[in-house]
């Protein structure tokens, strides 16, 4: 039975569990916005304004918005995200086709491996 | 409770004709029977992409944040006032992000997936 389970599971995409990974949590003097944990349950409200804490969401080569696989957000969190990020973009708070170079140094809440 | 957020972005002129600018912006929300309650702002930057409005194409601008309580139907008739002026390079207004509720969330559950191995189904022979 357990043997079966572990196959399955295999096969199966694999579903991260949030039990207690986080990451560092910094704050910057002067921003009102928190750096996201690696998990769900640090929650914090998402304004547009927040170029920070949205950037890190974002790829540094395209811009574009990464998904669920990567981020390892829950379906709510990374719904919202996606509309405070497309809503900032609109707005002309984010760039669009890139990410903004002050905040290329932030550290990683991604999952993602770039090829040095 | 502030219900209204305007994300302003003024074109990036000198210090008295921005003042003039935001004083009618705010003279046209008073007008419309709005409460001003802050004026906020976050400075003169470079704009995040060329936008081109009024026939001109803005690099620079100066970034300000009004949160006003108004009521609901003039909404439509400030956007529309906003959009024609000309120093105005982009409005927006939101509802105050201030109002959302907090709602804690759980994370990712943990679905059995055994009980999803096999269709429960009745399969008829």
């Amino acid at each position: 039975m357990a043997a079966m389970v572990a196959v399955y599971s295999g096969l199966v995409r694999k579903t991260l569990t949030r039990v207690g990974t986080a990451a560092v949590c910094l704050t910057e003097p002067g921003t009102h916005a928190v750096l996201w944990r690696r998990s769900c349950s640090q929650y914090k409200q998402l304004t547009s304004n927040e170029d920070l804490l949205l950037s890190q969401f974002v790829s540094p080569f395209t811009g574009c918005i990464y998904g669920r696989h990567i981020t390892g957000l829950c379906g709510k969190k990374q719904k919202e995200i996606t509309k405070a990020i497309k809503r900032a973009q609109l707005m002309g708070f984010m760039p669009v086709t890139y990410k903004d170079p002050a905040y290329l140094k932030d550290p990683k809440v991604c999952n993602i491996k770039y090829r040095e | 409770m502030p219900r209204y957020e305007l994300a302003l972005i003024l074109k990036a002129m000198q210090r008295p004709e921005t003042a003039a600018a935001l004083k009618r912006t705010i003279q046209a929300l008073m007008d419309r029977g709005a409460v001003v309650r802050n004026l906020e702002n976050l400075g003169e930057r470079a704009l995040p992409y060329k936008i081109f409005t009024h026939n001109q194409r803005h690099t620079r601008g100066g970034y300000f944040l009004v949160d006003f309580y108004a009521p609901t139907t003039t909404v439509e008739s400030i956007k529309e006032y906003l959009s024609r002026d000309t120093d105005v390079i982009r409005p927006n207004v939101v509802k105050h992000p201030l109002t959302q509720e907090v709602k804690p969330c759980e994370g990712i559950v943990p679905v059995p997936l055994e009980e999803k191995l096999y269709s429960t189904k009745r399969k008829k022979k």
